[in-house]
């Protein structure tokens, strides 16, 4: 049973965008907030409340495509991150039949983001150095040496260069499709949370049937040295 | 500017559907291989980055 005083601690301690609540889309409305929905533990986001929405809308799923890149490009807050390709063995059709062939297959490489996230204004190392850009990177330096010095209780491999280490998770996941198939997705994810050292990106709640524990497990921290600046101007 | 309106900070690599998979896990391993490579030169080699003020 989740009270409206509960919730309302949640909200204050974590912000509107994360709340959690056993109940199954318990709703409230609360002024200065928008509509807030609680989905059963998960970590609610407006931002997908929004992109739900649109695709509510949309009934009969024609233009899912075109309201996507729409709501993406919206407020034009994109990176053009290079795409590259790696030749990988995968299963494609040849004339009416399933064969085994090496073919390119699109990726994006973690370095490929990094230099897009730290050189595109004016975002500029934002999403990567704890909310501050490359103009405050001694700050930065300063979160980042902190960090692999309370790494270092966890697991004594630190890097000979913690001040300009980044830490990243890298996760995969196999999610399923609107059409019932299963994708395969592999993600990275900074450690050091745009909204500052001392909040995190994410987190959920780990119960023993909770199958977000999975997730966990199988994401590995990794570190990226960024260790030359090259200042121009 | 508030350049905190993201949806995620998540960082994609790749996306692969299932009816591309070979069979014992080939794909997913090649896949991980270049990730893995890409990674060790960015945690060896490091990178560098251009900063224009």
């Amino acid at each position: 049973m989740v009270t409206v005083e509960k919730t309302q601690k949640v909200l204050e301690k974590h912000g509107p965008s994360i709340a959690y609540s056993q109940s199954n889309l318990f709703q409230l409305t609360m002024s200065g907030y928008h509509r807030i929905a609680f989905t059963s533990l998960g970590v609610f986001d407006p931002k997908i409340e929004e992109l739900a929405s649109r695709a509510r809308r949309d009934v009969k799923r024609g233009n899912v495509s075109r309201n996507l890149h729409f709501y993406i490009h919206k407020k034009n807050m994109t990176l053009p991150v290079a795409t590259s390709s790696v030749v990988i063995p995968i299963k494609a059709r040849v004339s009416r039949r399933f064969a085994v062939a090496r073919k390119p297959w699109p990726v994006f490489h973690l370095s490929s983001w990094i230099k897009t996230a730290m050189e595109t204004k004016p975002f500029e190392g934002f999403f990567l150095l704890a909310g501050m850009k490359l103009d405050k990177l001694a700050q930065a330096e300063d979160a980042l040496e902190l960090f692999w010095s309370r790494y270092k209780a966890v697991d004594p491999n630190t890097p000979d260069y913690p001040r300009r280490t980044l830490p990243f998770y890298i996760h995969g996941d196999e999610g399923r499709s609107q059409v019932k198939r299963p994708v395969l997705i592999i993600s990275f994810q900074g450690l050091m949370s745009w909204a500052g050292s001392d909040k995190v990106n994410s987190y959920k709640t780990l119960l023993a049937n909770n199958s977000n524990k999975l997730c966990i497990l199988f994401s590995t921290i990794l570190g990226c040295q960024l260790h030359r600046m090259v200042c121009l101007g | 500017m508030d350049l905190r309106n993201t949806l995620t900070t998540r960082m994609l690599y790749t996306l692969l559907p299932s009816e591309n998979y070979t069979p014992n896990g080939a794909s997913t391993q090649a896949l991980m291989a270049e990730l893995v490579k890409d990674c060790n030169k960015l945690y060896t080699e490091g990178i560098d980055v251009a900063y224009l003020h």
